[in-house]
């Protein structure tokens, strides 16, 4: 099933470093455990084991939550041995999970998303169970500059390479922590795997002011451009650093201050409202992630009330992003200048409207986000209010939108169609070109949950990866729904909109690249066929389990 | 820092900021100096390399010392110039830590120095600041990973030494952690364990469980037999401590009604009930079950202390409940919310509190049986009396001024930890009944301010005792002694000067002086303070002074002075200068500056 804390959620507040407890939902109060607990006889119970070594893990936590992953049922404490028993538990879904300092809070056979519920009852075997719990690792190191003394409060930002078997390879920027008065620094609580660290920082003495054309150059008007480790500037060079499940890396970094560069810019008239600017933004791109630059923005001035000055940056490729509607200009900042405010490409407004597939109603507030389809630019996200919404400025490229309903149970809305100027498109994919767009964007408000059996030569499949295959290719992968077999082999797939797919079950599939449909096609003809459509109602359950296969 | 590029600025804003920069305004049109120096090491005497010194604001007037300690900026207009010092590990060097319970007043001092052409050396000197660190240790061998590490530090406030917390964070992977920054002054540092989960604990009706109690380093229970960490010249404290895994049990207490009736159940006492208080003859209603359902509960130890274990208020079975280790402990509950006007009448502008405390020792079981009442906290009054020598003033009379009167201030007392921001607990005219704030029950110094011109403190009691010397006491159940503020209108007013060769405006950093005018008679009020400096005419004229004889301080730094503690002020390298002040007089006093 899916990870009840919304898993790449929790995944993110883990890694931020601050929190390494289990995280829960806020708990609602139970005064006690339901009286049927007490006649019932179930147990959840087994080891802990330490993943890398197999050790027996002592003290861990271990909280049996409800099916909804609301609320923790019951909780128990692993004993010298590691092992643990939660008792008097009624026949039902628990999600198990298990936190322990120095160890990844995680859930009974986790992977990514997804875990396998511990199911109860009659002839479920749930006292035996082997805990995996994998050690969490340890990123740290000390930034200094090139006088050898240590930067404090510089900002150093981590990155992770994407899951090796992903389509779109990329380093994804999870955290970022600030050096203290010795320049150290430290990430804690990490999943092991390919990481990157690169680092932000204003010298303490720098002076940025704009010096008079006449003076002489400033020395202490420095920048330290962004750096990686082992203390290289540029992006190509730097070093990834494999951190192994428990394992501590250093990671110590030089930064080497040079002369700062001054842009002016003559901000157009039109962008001025009232007395305040439109949005002006200097970022910079690291390993793809679009980050601020460090930058401090002066003027007007009444003598010249259009002109800005961007002072204190370092030498490098910009981004300026800057006008209404917005001009995003590629700046290779070498030497300081002047900036046409005109230059660089139109990031033009993206707006429309959004209508379901059958015409019944939408949530009133939604989420959308865009998404570049090839995966190397940041996401543009906007809120659509009764069923209106604009993105501000999209740069022109290749874009895949999706969106959820906010509020209390963000439920994913399945984007089936966009329509330009009259003209409909099957799926989600959308080209931005250097004009306004208006869209006329239609989801599945479908909510039928796709329910089954895993199993294999007659038993239950547990921890079987499960993928819904969408037959339309087009629909792949907006339309794919995936989940992870319970320990008794059953499974849901949520949110499924009308479709004609096939259900398959991939034991040990974790590894694939599940979002090539080439590596899925594979196994489809061992795949269940299902037909949703829009009377097919709140669940649908599949009338013959499906055969897991081997990977 | 990270600029925001999508920050707005206002064209109005920067405009000032940019004149400030091309059009500083030189008192005379000489042409630009020269300033140049050394900065010192305050606690080596060294020369102190890499200091940045700074001119005037943004203007990027400014250098690094050299290996030498040596500095020179050029282009630095004649006349008065402000300098500011920067160095990482090291802070100005302009407060005085030789003066006991002394601080750094923040932006109260700042080197001015006067600039002419063919000057001197200028020499400085910054102080290195003081860290501590250390490894928390778990007794069961786990690395002590984010542990919550609060440090505590000595402070004065209203010339009254407290402590309060200073900075909290969390340790690392390997137990360790890092206060850094710090100003000379005394210590203290508290872990507890933030992973326990209470709530989960409590939701899946657990009696008992193994977790770390909080500890003060060395290896103490309680703040009282804490370890005070004296830093001073640039010290790095390693402070090490192990928390000790031990069983918590469960402290279970039913909260009671204000009439005394158990509330078991919310059928008891149906939502929406109204009881009526009275409160100066005027009834208030109160919705008592929404009142209870924002209860507050705390754990504090018997003298008031907030402990670090938080309890969990039920509002569905009205009960408290908490997981504690061994030790005796109060649960105290409150909640409060703006009390409704009365029907027909004005606004109140106090809050209603209802308040309920028991005591509980824990010893190897469960506590279940406890039972708390809830009552309403009894708001007192305040009398504030004017003695008056002369009629009042016509344009002062009545109460409409809204800038002038009385304002009272709480602060909880005790050598114990201030874990409450001072509250208002009165206000209003200068003559007649005030309505107070209710209090939990505790100790509270009382501060007032006196806002209206030529009106001064006379006295402050509850019953027989001197506010300015006691605390007023709020026993169990909100009973208080009557308060009485008497002011009075013959004041007195003291000028004080600097001595004629301090006076005099010359080249180089202009010294500035702490004045300090403490009443020998305890008052409530803040002892007056200014400083005085040649270029702002080296004078003050302090009023609304009380008669009687004071004993005036003067240094030659910032200094937050002690001044209710008369062991501090006798341990002052100086007697300080006496002087009596007799009603509506105004006194003199050059006063007597230290000697560098």
């Amino acid at each position: 099933m899916t990870n009840p804390a919304r898993g790449g959620l929790m995944l993110q507040v883990l890694l931020a470093g601050a929190i390494s407890a289990i995280v829960l939902p806020p708990a609602a109060t139970r005064a006690q455990v339901p009286s049927t607990a007490a006649t019932a006889g179930y147990r959840i119970a087994g080891r802990v084991v330490n993943s890398v070594t197999g050790e027996a893990v002592p003290g861990a936590t271990l909280s049996a939550f409800d099916e909804e992953g609301n609320q923790v049922f019951a909780s128990a404490i692993a004993d010298q041995e590691g092992r643990f028993s939660i008792d008097h538990v009624p026949a039902g879904k628990y999600p198990l999970s298990a936190s322990k300092r120095g160890y990844l809070t995680g859930y009974y056979d986790q992977h990514g998303d997804f875990n396998s519920a511990v199911v109860t009852g009659e002839g479920q075997d749930t006292a035996n169970l082997v805990f995996q719990f994998t050690p969490s690792g340890v990123l740290r190191g000390v930034i200094t500059d090139d006088g050898g003394d240590p930067v404090e409060g510089a900002t150093v930002m981590l990155f992770k390479r994407s899951d090796a078997t992903a389509t779109a390879q990329h380093m994804r920027h999870m955290t970022n922590a600030a050096t203290d008065d010795t320049g150290a620094y430290e990430f804690a609580g990490l999943e092991p795997g390919e990481y990157m660290v690169a680092v932000q920082a204003v010298a303490w003495y720098a002076q940025n002011a704009t010096a008079s054309p006449s003076a002489a150059p400033n020395p202490l008007d420095v920048a330290y451009p962004v750096t990686y480790f082992d203390s290289t500037t540029d992006e190509g060079a730097a070093q990834p650093i494999t951190l192994d499940s428990g394992a501590r890396e250093e990671a110590d970094i030089v930064l080497h201050a040079v002369p700062a560069l001054h842009f002016t810019m003559r901000v157009p008239a039109q962008t001025i409202r009232g007395d305040r600017f439109a949005p002006i933004e200097m970022r910079q791109s690291v390993f793809g992630n679009e980050i601020s630059a460090r930058t401090a923005m002066r003027g007007p001035s009444p003598d010249s009330p259009q002109m800005i000055e961007f002072t204190g940056l370092a030498p490098g490729r910009y981004e300026l992003q800057q006008g209404e509607p917005a001009h995003i200009l590629q700046l290779n900042a070498v030497t300081s200048g002047e900036i046409d405010p005109t230059a660089g490409t139109l990031a033009p407004p993206v707006s429309g409207t959004l209508r379901t597939s059958n015409g019944t109603a939408l949530p009133d507030e939604i989420n959308l986000v865009l998404a570049p389809a090839d995966g190397g630019h940041q996401g543009v996200v906007a809120g659509a209010h009764k069923g209106r919404f604009q993105f501000d400025a999209v740069p022109a490229g290749e874009w895949t939108l999706a969106a959820t309903s906010a509020g209390g149970a963000a439920q994913s809305l399945s984007v089936v169609g966009i329509s330009t100027a009259g003209k409909e498109t099957a799926g989600d994919r959308l080209t931005v070109a250097d004009r306004p767009l208006s869209l006329v964007v239609t989801v599945s408000s479908a909510s039928t949950r796709v329910k089954g059996f895993a199993r294999t030569g007659g038993k239950a499949a547990p921890g079987a990866m499960i993928v819904l295959v969408p037959r339309d290719a087009s629909a792949w992968p907006s339309l794919a729904r995936r989940d992870q077999s319970d320990t008794d082999g059953s499974f849901g797939l949520a949110d499924v909109p009308a479709g004609r797919y096939t259900v398959i079950a991939i034991e040990d599939g974790w590894k694939l690249d599940w979002q090539n449909r080439d590596v899925i096609a594979r196994y489809l003809p061992g795949g269940e066929p299902v037909t949703i459509t829009d009377q097919s109602g709140a669940v649908v359950q599949l009338a013959r389990p499906v055969e897991a296969v081997a990977r | 820092m990270l600029i925001g590029l999508a920050l707005v600025l206002t064209p109005k804003g920067s405009s000032a900021q940019q004149q400030a920069d091309n059009n500083p305004a030189p008192l005379s049109s000489a042409p630009p100096a020269t300033l140049h120096g050394v900065v010192k090491n305050t606690a080596t005497g060294q020369p102190l390399p890499r200091a940045l010194v700074s001119v005037g604001g943004d203007s990027g007037l400014a250098a690094l010392t050299d290996g030498d300690g040596r500095f020179e900026i050029g282009g630095v207009s004649q006349g008065p110039n402000v300098v500011t010092l920067t160095k990482p590990g090291f802070d100005d060097g302009t407060d005085d830590s030789s003066i006991m319970g002394s601080i750094l007043g923040t932006g109260s001092f700042t080197h001015n120095v006067v600039v002419v052409a063919g000057m001197p050396d200028v020499d400085f000197a910054m102080r290195p600041s003081n860290a501590i660190h250390g490894q928390i240790q778990l007794s069961t061998g786990d690395p002590g990973e984010n542990i919550k590490v609060t440090l505590f530090e000595r402070a004065i406030q209203d010339g009254r030494a407290m402590w309060r917390p200073r900075d909290t964070r969390p340790t690392g992977a390997d137990g360790a952690y890092r206060f850094a920054g710090l100003p000379d002054g005394v210590y203290a540092v508290t872990a507890v364990d933030s992973e326990l989960d209470v709530a989960q604990m409590l939701t899946t009706s657990r009696s008992e469980v193994d977790w770390f109690a909080a500890m003060y380093y060395p290896d103490a229970r309680d703040f009282s037999s804490a370890g005070r960490i004296r830093l001073a010249g640039g010290q790095q404290v390693q402070a090490n401590f192990m928390l000790v895994r031990e069983p918590f049990h469960l402290v279970r207490a039913a909260v009671a009604s204000p009439n005394g009736a158990a509330v078991g159940n919310s059928a008891s006492l149906p939502k929406g009930t109204m009881i009526f208080l009275t409160k100066n003859g005027a009834n208030v209603p109160l919705e008592i079950q929404s009142v209870l359902s924002g209860l507050e509960a705390k754990v504090t130890d018997l003298d008031g202390r907030l402990l670090p274990y938080r309890p969990q208020y039920d509002a569905g079975s009205h009960t408290v409940r908490a997981l504690l280790p061994d030790g005796t402990y109060s649960l105290r509950l409150s909640a409060s919310r703006p009390a409704p006007a009365p029907p027909g009448g004005t606004a109140f502008r106090h809050n209603s509190l209802m308040t309920g405390q028991g005591d509980v020792s824990v010893a190897g079981h469960p506590v279940t049986n406890m039972r708390i009442a809830v009552a309403p906290a009894p708001s007192d009054s305040l009398q504030v009396l004017v003695n008056r020598t002369q009629p009042q003033p016509e344009s002062l009379s009545g109460t409409s001024d809204s800038n002038t009167g009385v304002y009272i201030s709480a602060t909880l007392a005790g050598q114990g930890v201030v874990d409450q921001a001072q509250g208002e607990f009165a206000q209003g005219p200068t003559q007649g009944m005030l309505e107070t704030n209710p209090l939990a029950p505790g100790s509270y110094w009382l501060h007032t301010i006196v806002a209206e011109r030529g009106l001064c403190e006379s006295s402050f009691t509850a019953g027989g005792a001197n506010m300015a010397r006691e605390p007023f006491v709020v026993a169990p159940g909100g009973s208080t002694a009557p308060l009485t503020l008497t002011l009075r209108d013959d004041c007195a007013s003291l000028k004080v000067s600097l001595p004629g060769e301090n006076a005099g405006i010359v080249a180089g950093e202009e010294p500035a002086y702490t004045v300090y005018v403490v009443p020998d008679a305890d008052l409530t009020t803040d002892a007056p303070v200014a400083t005085l400096r040649a270029s702002t005419g080296g004078v003050h004229v302090f009023n609304n002074l009380t008669p009687g004889s004071y004993h005036v301080y003067t240094f030659t730094a910032a200094v937050n002075l002690e001044y209710h503690n008369h062991d501090a002020l006798a341990a002052l390298p100086t007697p300080g200068q006496q002087i009596t002040l007799s009603p509506g007089d105004t006194g003199s006093l050059v006063v007597e500056v230290p000697q560098p």
